[in-house]
């Protein structure tokens, strides 16, 4: 990529002098930043394998800073590469050779506007940090998704994250009003001069870097719309006799406009292992800013769940679902890595005609050598269908963890499923990609092409 | 493990065999992705993952450096796992027995004896010197003697004067027994509560009012071995500010 007149002790001097010193190219930092949470790059690390390591990180304070490492990485055609919260799963920040750009520094609240319920800030804050500020003032992002503890608001915007609650708030598409960023050529794209709540100017630049992974530029503020704290909720789960009873049930439950905060169904095998309770359970979470609504919807759902079976199984189960839902640790170092065994987590998305089929189908990986263990869940659900949630236990081996990835994406593909919901594409899905979009990733790479001449934009992934 | 689970899995002789060869898994830090990580005052004051609980746990040299020990990871972690004593060899804590009274204060050597020595005595309190156990806080480290300790302790009323004693020990600290102690404080402002005695705030908060301050603020979100904020400080390791130390009177009765 680069000339040959490229001196790496020149570009590191002049990354110094731009971000004062706050850049590192020790070892340590390197192999440090050199993967996300994509567990197959944790795999490769636990067994001994060296990564492909950045060239250096720097840690900008500004906007203005972020412009200018952009600029550098065009002039000496070094690859760069966004960092926030490093939670990912998908391999996405992997970028040999190249500066990482952690903007967990730019982490300021800029403005949060109580009467027209938005907040604007960088991109480096912590969800956690950020969601924990608005509680302060009566108000919520309300988007948890599982990485809520680790992940910044930067990198859940590049990714198209969802949180638990997106059944009633929507995913981050859904929260983001505005962005600034720093283009891959090094320009400022400005926030709009207005907030408003929707403007039909034009494509808009916002929904370009909505899963854009790094691969057009870098996100560094962002409006995001907030909510007041709703004061009354509900909870309860119900047990049903099939996972098809209960997808009809919520589909009837949303399609009615009943639309809870949080609706998850476990199948029997996921409920044996995360309830201790082999039957097909639906989490359900109703939140409201009206009482009398609440008792509506809860009157309503209730009579809609018992129409298809569904047996109150009380609010113990949510209130374990709630007090684990962030632990990804203790069945890791209890059960899976002592063992020898491997994790992964698969999501998809299709409309309520196709999730059976994939659901049976998917489960089937579980016969595959090297696989012992395949759970499903289906949570985030929408008018016209759901996100289906596979985790998988299997040997720790990266032959058998392709194998897994190769059938479970052609059983989504060939059942009209999508290939990512919400974890996204980073290396691992990249194959796979034109088999879902076709000819507009042909089309996407040309806007990639023309935003990034120099091809510095975190390259390598599904864009080029 | 129950029969559903069981059915959940594709139990098979190779699955069986590593379940009855599987190995402890020491350092859970390498397989999470940072639980914790919000907590930790040096990741959120750089933003640099190196100086988090996960560059800490890879590479423990660093921790013992640049760790500030204070806790704040563990009660956020789901196993609840003490990384912050994992940095360095495990130490042997001493009691020496300096006064016999009732009842027995805590002192940790290198942090408050001097302060602790004239406390005891103007509430006529015996006193313990703990040494050695200031190093958990300032390297790293484990108390290896740590049952040992406990059990020469049991049964004695003691207070702590540090958050190190407390934490470490788990016995209360001196604000957590003001109602039995003539100790008067007059101070009006926001208080600092150490990080070691978070989960304690309530009963210290207590305790101050029983002492005659008027507390305005609580700050909970900082360390002092990153800063001292302009508030009452608990911590006798603040070598500058509004020290409970310099300010606790004991009233005559």
């Amino acid at each position: 990529m680069r000339g040959e007149s490229f001196h790496e002790g020149e570009f590191l001097r002049e990354l110094e002098a731009i971000v004062g010193g706050r850049c590192s190219s020790s070892p340590d930092t390197l192999r440090i930043y050199s993967r996300d949470y994509w567990p197959l790059a944790l795999l490769k690390e636990v067994k001994g394998e060296e990564l492909p390591l950045p060239m250096a990180v720097a840690w900008p304070e500004s906007s203005e800073e972020v412009v200018e490492l952009v600029k550098l990485c065009n002039e000496h055609e070094v690859p760069f590469v966004p960092y926030a919260g490093g939670s990912g799963v998908i391999g996405a920040t992997i970028c040999e050779k190249c500066l990482v750009i952690d903007v967990k520094r730019m982490n300021r609240v800029i403005n949060l506007s109580e009467e027209d319920s938005y907040v604007l800030v960088e991109s480096g804050i912590m969800l956690r940090k950020l969601e924990e500020f608005l509680n302060s003032k009566g108000f919520t992002l309300r988007h948890f998704p599982q990485s809520y503890p680790e992940a910044a608001i930067g990198g859940l915007i590049a990714t198209k994250s969802v949180g638990q609650y997106s059944t009633k708030y929507g995913g981050i598409e859904d929260l983001v009003i505005d962005l600034e960023v720093v283009a891959p050529d090094g320009g400022l794209i400005p926030l709009r001069k207005n907030i408003v709540p929707r403007a039909s100017t034009g494509p808009e630049i916002k929904s370009l870097l909505l899963g854009s992974e790094g691969q057009l530029g870098i996100i560094t503020k962002a409006a995001l719309k907030v909510f007041k704290i709703p004061p009354f909720d509900y909870k309860n789960s119900f047990a049903f006799k099939s996972f098809e009873e209960a997808l009809m049930a919520v589909k009837e439950i949303v399609q009615s406009g009943l639309t809870p905060a949080v609706a998850r169904i476990y199948d029997e095998d996921d409920s044996s292992v995360r309830f201790g309770d082999r039957r097909n359970l639906l989490i359900l979470i109703l939140e409201e800013y009206s009482e009398p609504l609440l008792e509506a919807k809860v009157s309503e759902i209730t009579r809609v769940v018992s129409r298809y079976g569904g047996k109150e199984a009380g609010e113990g189960y949510v209130e374990k679902w709630l007090e684990k839902r962030f632990d990804v640790i203790s069945e890791l170092k209890k059960l899976v890595v002592p063992m020898g065994l491997w994790f992964e987590t698969i999501e998809t998305a299709a409309t309520w005609s196709n999730l059976m089929r994939i659901h049976s189908k998917f489960k089937e990986i579980k016969k595959m050598r090297g696989v012992y263990a395949v759970l499903a869940h289906a949570s985030h659900f929408y008018e016209v269908g759901a996100c289906l949630y596979f985790t998988l236990t299997y040997e720790a081996d990266e032959r058998v963890y392709w194998d897994i990835w190769r059938e479970a994406m052609r059983v989504v593909l060939e059942n009209g499923g999508t290939i990512s919901h919400h974890h996204g594409i980073g290396l691992l899905r990249k194959e796979w990609v034109f088999s879902e979009i076709g000819p507009s990733l042909d089309y996407l790479r040309r806007i990639k092409n023309a935003l990034d001449p120099k091809k510095v934009s975190n390259p390598g992934k599904s864009l080029g | 493990m129950a029969i559903g689970m069981i059915r959940a899995i594709k139990v098979t002789p190779s699955l069986l065999l590593k379940f009855a060869r599987r190995k402890e898994v020491r350092v859970p830090c390498i397989y999470c992705p940072g639980i914790c990580i919000t907590s930790c005052p040096t990741f959120l004051e750089s933003g640099n993952m190196m100086l988090s609980p996960l560059g800490y746990s890879k590479y423990p040299e660093i921790g013992r450096r640049e760790c500030l020990k204070c806790w704040r990871c563990v009660p956020e972690c789901p196993l609840n796992y003490e990384l912050p004593e994992t940095f360095s060899d495990g130490i042997e804590v001493e009691l020496k027995l300096v006064r016999e009274g009732a009842p027995m204060l805590l002192s940790v050597e290198g942090l408050d004896e001097g302060y602790a020595s004239r406390l005891a005595e103007e509430l006529n309190a015996g006193l313990f010197i703990a040494t050695g156990l200031l190093r958990k806080y300032d390297d790293g480290c484990r108390i290896k003697n740590l049952s040992e300790i406990k059990r020469r302790l049991k049964g004695i009323k003691v207070l702590s004067l540090s958050p190190e004693a407390s934490h470490s020990l788990k016995i209360p600290f001196i604000l957590e027994a003001a109602r039995e102690l003539p100790l008067k404080l007059e101070y009006e402002g926001p208080v600092h509560i150490p990080c070691l005695l978070l989960d304690r705030s309530e009963r210290i908060l207590e305790g101050l009012k029983i002492i005659g301050t008027k507390i305005s603020g609580v700050i909970k979100d900082s360390c002092l071995k990153q800063s001292v904020p302009d508030a009452l400080i608990l911590c006798p390791r603040a070598s500058t500010g509004k020290r409970l130390y310099d300010l606790l009177e004991v009233r005559t009765l």
